[in-house]
């Protein structure tokens, strides 16, 4: 490894000297090794890919680089070839022969690895000409498809430490939070609080030992969500950048430590972020006295035990702290009085990666994305880009990155390739289990902090569930109840004690025993344990609840009137009959567990409604469609 | 610094809750994991009570008056329909967890809840998870129970379920529970308490059965003095405290 680096200048010469020995040119096939990319085989792709080279005595020729994640899971493994930049989809071993042959040896493109658009019927050749990124925004993910992430020479020669750099080498701490400040950075993690302002009250806080924490969120729990994850993942170097960054703007002379917390889930992004602070560390970007500025900051990394709540900022710190993720009351905020009772500054690692891109574009180009005004109100508006895990029923599910402000319809549509299937659009959920189900008439809506908490749901941390009209909106509230159910804390009255008791109306509503009388209790209910919890998580989790109550009211009544199931998905609510297609082959007949069908060979065979248990059994087994379900 | 409470003007001292200058002046607000001896916990919600916005526009929010500190000029209502609603509401789901409990009953049917709209626990006990009880056991250094499992599954318990070691047999725990869920037995000279049994310790003045010899030989690592000076029970040790006082005055 190089010697450390000790001054700024030494950064700026090191970057040099490392793009003055690559050549841009020279062919390097990139796949991804995301989580959706590696579950696809990538990382076997990328172990086929490396034993052609070495049997083709290609070695110096050719690299093979092993990224982060892409962001098109659907269509993994993906693999980009530069020069050139052609894009291929789901790469398997048995294409590694054709990538070397014609692609890098010939430079030519191989067609049946093309992404061909399934409506336009248009071929793809390079990432840009594919919808799914083409209305993207890609600043924090601009490097995930091109860097190792187990390389800080890969992270510097892009660019990476510039922006540490120009802030130890010129900027006061002041001007620093001034800066974030003006952006209009909101934190990512899902309260969109003004980062400059959260900053400058860390700052301004009195620590009377100088101790002020620094801990950056990682603790990504959402069902579907891996934002974070991937960033983690594909790019650590850059939170670590914005967190040293943050260190030195908020300030805490008498103890330079800070914290991340990661799920310990993600055992790739606890190597990878590992990795990454000894790597800085030995660089001298991390540590004592960083490039030799006398500025001194270190991290360490705290695994999270796989509770939900601790993404919650009180519970996070308990967490580091050894105690059980508990959340504590907010009314002397952390920023004053949170890990050790000392001033700390929280954010989630998303709103650190974005620090470097802010200091790097400048605040007045990174607010000119988004929407509002953040000139003279850091609460005026939502800027710079997200990131969504856009998941569930649609075409391209995957990792996005836009603008804030683009609608949900653009999101869905023009880069989700619109509804699997070609069935129709019925509700997106956004912000994880405690955000609301949006329906059709919110599709051009802007995505954005405000917007999404007046239309009854919220950003979260950025995931996104797209339902189709096969959902039933009843069974989704409960999904979501029920998870909440298992992970609440137990510390406060409302979320233990409301939440299973929600859970109980909602499984009398599924399962056909619930009157009207039902939902008004769950609309009371809904109430204390929104106004009545302790944390966050209690506050907003009847939000699956109350927004379904609001948009799809006329399901609940159906479940509760005509104890039917719009969706045939509530399993107690449906009735199987046997159409005119039956040929009598006796097969539902003997797999029947309950022995409600009768009938014989070649002969029409009927259900009993009063033996059936809905298990659905006979449909699943009948070839020839035979069984309804309703 | 002045808090205005259901419309008085009310002196706070630096450092009081809500809660604190409540009580101190009269006013009434339910509790159940409050405990004068211990951490505010923040987790019954009994003590909800709104609170004016700073600068007195937009809506009071709702917060736990246990947690909250007086600031100047605040302005609390501590029982509004709103808050009688919310109060009613948490009693209601205690009252499906602790069926039996007659400290909840009692508090329920104050807000009017008779039986609860809820569905009851199947075999409930007293417990309301308030963690009063492991509070306590912290305080007094021996640590020995804390929540097993988590949300409404959660439990109070030994490690394990299964190890008293840690315990000393003071009872701070089934003293302080708010609804009596701890069961403590004293019969003669044994206590028994969380699946063990501790020998008390006879009273040197009186004779009496007072704190168990686990309790005295905890008591006098923490504080430095001998263990006889534990052999004495509250009464007798009052007593003598007296006697001395007045000696020292001459009387």
């Amino acid at each position: 490894m190089t010697r450390a680096l000790t001054s700024v200048q030494a950064l700026g010469a090191f970057r040099d000297s490392l793009v003055a020995r690559r050549d841009p040119q020279k062919p390097a096939v990139s796949v991804c090794a995301g989580t959706g990319c590696v579950a696809c085989g990538a990382l076997k792709l990328g172990d086929a890919l490396r034993q052609e080279v070495d049997q083709r005595g290609l070695g110096d020729k050719l690299e093979v680089r092993i990224n982060g994640c892409h962001g098109f899971c659907e269509r993994g493994p993906l693999v980009v070839c530069h020069p050139q930049g052609y894009f291929y989809q789901r790469v398997q071993p048995a294409d590694v022969a054709d990538i070397i042959e014609q692609t890098v040896l010939a430079g030519k493109p191989i067609e049946r690895l093309q992404y061909v658009d399934p409506v336009a019927g248009t071929r793809a050749v390079r990432q840009e000409d594919v919808g799914f990124y083409k209305h993207q925004l890609r600043w924090l993910l601009e490097y995930n498809g091109r860097i190792d992430p187990t390389s800080i020479e890969d992270y510097i020669a892009v660019g990476g430490y510039r922006a540490l750099a120009g802030v130890l080498g010129g900027m006061r701490p002041e001007d620093v939070i001034a800066l974030v400040r003006q952006s209009g950075l909101r934190g990512r993690g899902g309260g969109g609080y003004p980062a400059g302002v959260k900053w400058a009250q860390c700052r301004n806080a009195p620590a009377a030992d100088g101790v002020r924490y620094i801990i950056g969120n990682g603790d990504e729990g959402d069902p579907g969500a891996f934002m974070d994850r991937s960033l983690m993942e594909g790019n650590p170097h850059l939170i670590l950048e914005g967190m040293i960054i943050g260190a030195y703007a908020i300030g805490s002379p008498g103890n330079p430590v800070g914290y991340i917390y990661v799920r310990n889930e993600y055992p790739l992004a606890v190597e990878r972020l590992t990795l990454a602070f000894q790597q800085a560390r030995e660089l001298g970007l991390l540590g004592r006295n960083i490039l030799g500025t006398g500025f001194d900051f270190d991290i360490r990394l705290n695994r999270g035990g796989g509770a939900f709540v601790c993404g919650e900022s009180t519970a996070l710190m308990a967490s580091i702290e050894g105690f059980a993720g508990q959340p504590r009351a907010k009314y002397v905020h952390t920023v004053e009085r949170g890990l050790d009772n000392k001033p700390t500054n929280l954010n989630n690692v998303e709103t650190w990666a974005n620090v470097p891109l802010i200091v790097e574009k400048g605040a007045a180009a990174y607010a000119a994305v988004g929407t509002g005004d953040v000139s003279k109100d850091p609460w005026g508006g939502s800027t710079g880009t997200k990131i969504f895990a856009l998941v569930g029923k649609v075409n391209n599910t995957g990792l996005v990155e836009v603008p804030m402000g683009r609608t949900l319809r653009q999101i869905i549509f023009d880069i989700g390739g619109g509804i699997r299937d070609g069935r129709k659009f019925k509700a997106v959920q956004t912000g994880g289990p405690s955000g609301g189900c949006l329906p059709e008439s919110s599709l051009d809506m802007p995505v954005d902090f405000d917007h999404l908490a007046a239309a009854g749901s919220m950003m979260g941390s950025g995931g996104m569930i797209v339902m189709d009209d096969g959902t039933c909106m009843v069974d989704v509230a409960r999904y979501f109840v029920d998870f909440l159910v298992e992970e609440s804390c137990g510390k406060c009255v409302p979320c233990r004690e409301g939440l299973i008791q929600m859970s109980h109306l909602l499984h009398a509503v599924v399962e056909g025993r619930a009157t009207e009388a039902t939902l008004t209790q769950l609309e009371s209910l809904s109430e204390v344990v929104r106004d009545a919890s302790l944390c966050a998580l209690g506050q907003t989790a009847p939000n699956p609840v109350l927004s379904t109550l609001l948009h799809f009211k006329d399901e609940y009544l159906a479940h509760i009137r005509e104890k039917r199931c719009p969706a045939a998905v509530c399993q107690a609510l449906l009735t199987f009959t046997i159409n005119e297609k039956c040929t009598g082959c006796m097969v539902c007949f003997k797999e029947c567990p309950a022995k409600a069908i009768t009938g014989e060979k070649k002969k029409l065979h009927v259900i009993d409604p009063a033996k059936c248990t809905h298990c659905g059994v006979c449909r699943a087994v009948c070839k020839l469609d035979a069984v309804d379900v309703r | 610094m002045i808090v205005v409470i259901n419309g008085r003007d009310l002196h706070a001292r630096p450092g009081d809750s809500l809660l604190d200058l409540a009580r101190r002046t009269g006013i009434d607000i339910p509790t159940l994991c409050h405990h004068e001896g211990l951490e505010e916990w923040g987790g019954c919600r009994l003590c909800l009570v709104e609170v004016g916005r700073p600068g007195g526009h937009g809506a009071a929010r709702v917060v736990p008056a246990c947690l909250f500190p007086a600031r100047d000029g605040l302005r609390v209502d501590t029982d509004t329909p709103r808050i009688h609603r919310l109060r009613a509401g948490v009693l209601d789901l205690l009252l499906a967890r602790c069926p039996e409990s007659d400290t909840i009953q009692e508090l329920a049917l104050q807000y009017g809840v008779r039986r609860t709209s809820f569905v009851e626990r199947k075999n409930p006990d007293k417990c309301i998870l308030c963690n009063v009880c492991v509070r306590a056991c912290a305080a007094v250094g021996a640590n020995a129970i804390g929540t097993a499992g988590r949300g409404v599954l959660g439990e109070i318990a030994l490690p394990f379920h299964d190890d008293p070691a840690a315990c000393v047999g003071c009872g701070a725990c089934a003293l302080s529970c708010p609804t009596g869920a701890i069961e403590m037995v004293d019969t003669g000279f044994t206590r028994r308490i969380w699946q063990r049994d501790f020998e008390r310790v006879r009273c040197s003045a009186c004779g009496r059965p007072t704190l168990t010899r686990d309790h005295a030989a905890h008591l006098a690592g923490r504080t430095g003095l001998s263990a006889e000076s534990f052999q004495v029970c509250d009464r007798c040790h009052r007593e003598q405290a007296g006697a001395r006082f007045l000696d020292l005055l001459g009387k």
